[in-house]
């Protein structure tokens, strides 16, 4: 069931891209309701998007994820809880190297690598049966 | 809701939000392009790594031929964005 205050909502979504549409409209919200700027907003969905897609494309075996946004003070924390027994640390993902030329260039890792730019700190935890990714930013 | 165009004088023109639900269709108009063009960000309000995919391996594409796009009127979040990936390096940004 999806839970909500002024400083906390949480909604389990379906693994499927076409999610993202109803994903933004819950992050909106949360964010009218929270003041936060475009630039916050943008950073937010952009993070979310790609933890989420990376849930669906990476970790198909269940059906949903549960998404929470969560205002502590000045920080303002997005939490992924995912059912999934092979942990995928993506704070130990190696960075991408964005200095080389678009002919060594290779696909993949982008997205984490520019969660870690423009979100001020993720944590991630699995405790045998499900993955815990934490996102905080600093929206003050 | 993302749409591309093109326009009368050759630009491809975005709109709407660039994120991994619309890639597919975003990629098979881009696969389309084989000329050098512009591509006018002035309505688009979000892109993802997905777009961005989408764009790198377009503007790989084209450079192999000799071709290349050039990207104009993006707002600033998806300019820092671009800026963070360094495809300021790969594309030529106004």
């Amino acid at each position: 069931m999806p839970s909500s205050d002024s400083n906390h909502i949480e909604k389990s979504f379906a693994k499927d891209f076409l999610s993202l549409k109803a994903i933004f409209e819950f992050v909106g919200k949360f964010s009218v309701s929270n003041k936060l700027n475009d630039s916050q907003v943008f950073s937010i969905k952009f993070a979310i998007e790609e933890v989420f897609t990376n849930m669906v494309k990476y970790n198909p075996g269940n059906t949903h994820v549960t998404i929470s946004l969560n205002r502590e003070g000045k920080k303002l924390k997005v939490g992924f809880v995912d059912a999934e027994e092979k942990p995928f640390d993506i704070t130990k993902k190696e960075d991408v190297n964005p200095s080389l030329s678009i002919e060594k260039r290779r696909p993949g890792g982008l997205g984490i690598f520019l969660i870690k730019k423009l979100m001020d700190d993720v944590e991630y935890a699995h405790d045998g049966k499900y993955s815990r990714i934490i996102l905080t930013k600093l929206v003050e | 809701m993302f749409e591309l165009t093109i326009t009368e004088d050759g630009q491809i023109h975005l709109s709407g939000r660039l994120d991994a639900s619309q890639a597919e269709s975003a990629k098979k108009e881009f696969d389309k392009v084989t000329l050098s063009a512009v591509v006018n960000f002035k309505d688009l309000d979000y892109i993802s790594s997905a777009g961005l995919g989408i764009l790198f391996a377009a503007q790989k594409r084209l450079k192999d031929a000799g071709q290349g796009l050039k990207l104009i009127n993006m707002n600033q979040h998806i300019r820092d964005v671009f800026r963070y990936a360094r495809f300021d390096l790969i594309f030529e940004i106004e």
